[in-house]
């Protein structure tokens, strides 16, 4: 879908036509759920989060603005309900959970073939304040400022967040290498 | 998480570069991992057609409820009002005057704290 077709998508989308919004929700499925599975290392709680998501567009589709891209506007609704999630079901600091799903993701990982993902392993055993801004950052490539945007922080905030995240990822790397 | 004795102020640019690349790597990775089935444009509609039901059903509710809370209050102000008007006289003026003595308290207090400061 081309940025000219998704615009007319998106403009009947608001103005309630379901095919529209069915279309839109359709492309954009596949990237919500990548995306999700990404900040939660979880493939069931990303499932569940990507069909919270596209139910949290169905309801507010009329007053999406088109100030931000589309991709973006799902991006902070996900990552909304993720935290909405942390904070109802107080699981951050629960690190048996974590290393549950991550266990099952070295597992699957393992069954098709890939190497162990030390990067991974790390990464999930920072906190969500740094590993939802370090992905932004550093995968999907968005700046600071819409960083903050997204995750309703300041920019210095998402600046040193992301620093520090990274200066642990290293740090573990480089601990497990010398292991 | 564990602690090594090589302190991480003395990580350099490159080391983090390299951090920051395995991750992307790893992330990809996590694509392949999980390949995604994306279901037919059918499903989407039924699911939009579903959703947009259940909240008209809920807008409905919430309509029908706010009426008559609305509704009960200013029936019950009315016959106030008809039976007692000097009571609900004063306590719409106790109600105005309330918050403003309040309001006018707590900002005399800032302000002390502020002085002290």
């Amino acid at each position: 879908m081309d940025v000219s077709e998704e615009r007319k998508y998106i403009d009947r989308a608001v103005k309630g036509d379901t095919y529209a919004l069915s279309v839109l929700l359709q492309a954009y499925y596949e990237f919500l759920f990548k995306y999700l599975i990404k900040i939660t290392l979880n493939p069931v709680l990303a499932e569940d989060l990507t069909q919270d998501t596209m139910v949290r567009c169905i309801e507010k589709i009329g007053t999406y603005n088109g100030k931000s891209k589309f991709s973006s506007w799902l991006i902070t609704i996900g990552t909304n309900l993720y935290i909405d999630y942390l904070r109802k079901v107080k699981r951050e600091n629960d690190l048996w959970e974590k290393e549950r799903a991550i266990r099952k993701i070295q597992w699957q990982a393992a069954l098709s073939n890939e190497s162990w993902l030390p990067a991974l392993s790390v990464l999930n055993q920072l906190s969500y304040n740094a590993r939802v801004p370090i992905i932004l950052k550093h995968y999907y490539g968005y700046t600071y400022k819409e960083i903050a945007k997204i995750i309703g922080v300041s920019e210095g905030t998402v600046k040193s967040r992301v620093h520090n995240g990274l200066k642990v990822i290293q740090e573990e790397l480089i601990s497990d290498e010398e292991a | 998480m564990k602690r090594h004795n090589r302190s991480i102020n003395h990580l350099n640019n490159e080391d983090t570069e390299l951090g920051t690349k395995k991750l992307i790597s790893e992330l990809d990775k996590l694509d392949n991992i999980y390949p995604v089935k994306t279901p037919n444009i059918e499903w989407f509609q039924q699911v939009v057609l579903v959703e947009k039901k259940q909240l008209r059903r809920k807008f409905i509710r919430e309509l029908a409820l706010f009426l008559i809370v609305a509704l009960t209050l200013l029936s019950t102000y009315l016959v106030a009002f008809h039976h007692f008007p000097l009571v609900v006289f004063v306590i719409q003026i106790v109600l105005t005057i309330l918050p403003i003595i309040v309001l006018t308290k707590k900002r005399e207090r800032i302000a002390d704290e502020t002085d002290i400061h």
